[in-house]
């Protein structure tokens, strides 16, 4: 992260969810991409998509600015209970010709690189054409499903899932920290005495 | 009189001359002058109280009563009191009313009908006839076997020297199927049914007794004579194009136990009869196909239903916490990177594998 700061900056930036500062996409095809977002937080209350295409000169990695701009960028207009962690970022590269997922910690359990390179593979042949509606709306219904089948994983067996990527469910590990920070009970103090 | 008179004298002036117009009225005043006057010998008569007026209208036993000082009541005499009452004496209606009238016979038994109507007593009103033999009209043009419905009167009988298999067989097409009805206007119950050859050959006697049966029931559940006509008339074409359809077949044998008298749906039915018997007689096949016939809309519907409720399904993840990684707050920068620049590679040989900032850190 100290590496990217220095090169792209330690500051925060305000984005907005969906920025075409290429200018790639059409007025008339603003509105469908917008439409499409939307649809996505309705059906995900906690997590949003941003995108981003960018016309870039000499970029090292655009990997390294997928990941540099999640975590910096603030979003003025996604909702405060969606936080970075739980976005995805789709960054488009229109001068290098290459896009890049990103997703914050929120999303490890549930997509990986194999699942992001297939969404990104469905839409391949629409960014080959310069369709970026088709080929945005294409990587987004993919990274749908795969969360679908990912929220029904978890919904199983939500500990193992968790576990997988590093991760503890919140109630649990609040729940550990109470017990730990509060007064010994009645039993504990037995063993001690017994001790 | 004298109001009379001046009109017969209008009358006349408007026709006679002149010299005429004055005889006229010259007779007019003689005739007004001549009154009713007693003779002398009848007033004498009369007021000695030998002649009573209105007595020749009493006769001879009443004036002698009159006469008399008895103020007994007049009796009448058994012999007379006995006598039959001759005038007020009720006429044999039944025997006029059962017998088809001499002038009819011909038109009803051995003439060719006129139309499929046949009314010669006019027994219908005008409008009832032409609404009747309107509709015996469609029915010829809609169905081929045509439908003649002969009208009596409910008392009336068939002569027994005629019989409607006679009117059938002399009078109409014996090379076409034809229903022939004699009808009892107000007594449906009455009626006759005969067929020609053409449909009798094909048709069953049970199953003609029942056509007739089901018309007569139609027509009985109304109670005025002209709606019942309609009614028997209506469901009797009804049944009669279910037969046609049977004669239409070829009129082969037919048992009492094969009902020819379809329900609808049967009919329908026996029309596919033969790609169904075909499919019958391979029971794997036809319970393939029923239960496919089945099981497609219910799975199509249920699939329908899920990506409905899938459409508006809100998915919510449980909330998770673990360690930052690479001290970023928020992403750990994993994700794929893929290239777009060659149509001719594939996108695994354009993805990205060089995550070098991560190797920096």
């Amino acid at each position: 992260m100290v590496h990217a700061d220095e090169l792209f900056g330690e500051e925060d930036v305000d984005l907005n969810k969906f920025t075409d500062a290429a200018g790639v996409l059409r007025m008339k095809e603003r509105e469908p991409m917008r439409r499409t977002l939307a649809q996505f937080e309705a059906k995900f209350p906690q997590l949003f998509v941003s995108i981003y295409l960018g016309a870039f000169e000499e970029l090292e990695s655009l990997r390294q600015l997928g990941f540099w701009m999640l975590n910096r960028a603030v979003y003025v207009d996604v909702a405060e209970e969606r936080p970075n962690e739980n976005g995805v970022l789709i960054l488009v590269d229109v001068n290098s010709k290459s896009v890049g997922i990103t997703y914050g910690y929120a999303l490890l359990p549930y997509l990986d690189e194999e699942m992001t390179f297939a969404a990104l593979s469905a839409a391949h042949p629409s960014f080959l054409q310069g369709n970026f509606l088709e080929a945005l709306t294409t990587v987004i219904n993919r990274l749908d499903g795969f969360l679908v089948k990912g929220w029904k994983l978890v919904e199983k067996d939500p500990d193992s899932i968790l576990a997988a990527s590093g991760q503890t469910p919140k109630n649990a590990s609040e729940l550990v920290k109470l017990i730990r920070e509060s007064e010994p009970t009645d039993l504990t103090k037995e063993m001690e005495v017994k001790e | 009189m004298m109001h009379k008179g001046l009109i017969f004298f209008c009358i006349l002036s408007a026709f006679l001359p002149g010299q005429d117009l004055e005889v006229a009225e010259l007779e007019l005043e003689r005739e007004e002058l001549v009154l009713p006057y007693w003779e002398d010998d009848d007033l004498a008569a009369l007021e000695s109280g030998e002649f009573v007026p209105g007595s020749s209208l009493l006769g001879n036993i009443a004036l002698a009563f009159l006469v008399s000082d008895n103020e007994d009541p007049i009796e009448l005499d058994p012999a007379v009191r006995n006598l039959p009452d001759t005038e007020l004496e009720e006429p044999d209606t039944e025997e006029w009313a059962t017998r088809v009238a001499e002038p009819f016979l011909a038109t009803y038994f051995h003439e060719m009908p006129r139309g499929f109507l046949n009314d010669p007593q006019q027994l219908l009103t005008t409008q009832e006839f032409r609404d009747r033999e309107g509709f015996l009209n469609f029915h010829a043009r809609d169905t081929d076997i045509d439908l003649y419905i002969y009208l009596f009167d409910a008392l009336q009988e068939i002569p027994p020297s005629e019989s409607i298999e006679e009117v059938v067989r002399t009078q109409l097409a014996h090379d076409k199927p034809v229903a022939v009805v004699f009808y009892f206007l107000g007594k449906p119950e009455k009626s006759q049914l005969a067929f020609s050859e053409k449909v009798t050959s094909s048709v069953n006697q049970a199953e003609r007794v029942k056509v007739l049966r089901m018309a007569m029931e139609e027509a009985l559940e109304k109670s005025d004579p002209s709606s019942q006509l309609e009614s028997f008339s209506i469901q009797l074409s009804i049944r009669l194009y279910w037969l046609e359809k049977v004669v239409a077949k070829g009129g082969g044998p037919h048992s009492a136990m094969t009902p020819l008298i379809f329900p609808k749906a049967q009919v329908v039915s026996s029309e596919d009869d033969g790609r169904w018997a075909k499919l019958r007689k391979k029971p794997a096949l036809y319970y393939t196909i029923i239960i496919l016939c089945v099981a497609i809309p219910v799975l199509l519907l249920g699939w329908l239903g899920r990506w409905f409720s899938d459409r508006r399904r809100v998915y919510v993840f449980p909330d998770a916490e673990g360690n930052v990684l690479l001290a970023a707050p928020h992403a750990p920068g994993v994700g794929a990177v893929i290239s777009f620049a060659s149509v001719s590679e594939s996108p695994s040989s354009q993805k990205s594998e060089d995550p070098s900032y991560l190797q920096k850190t």
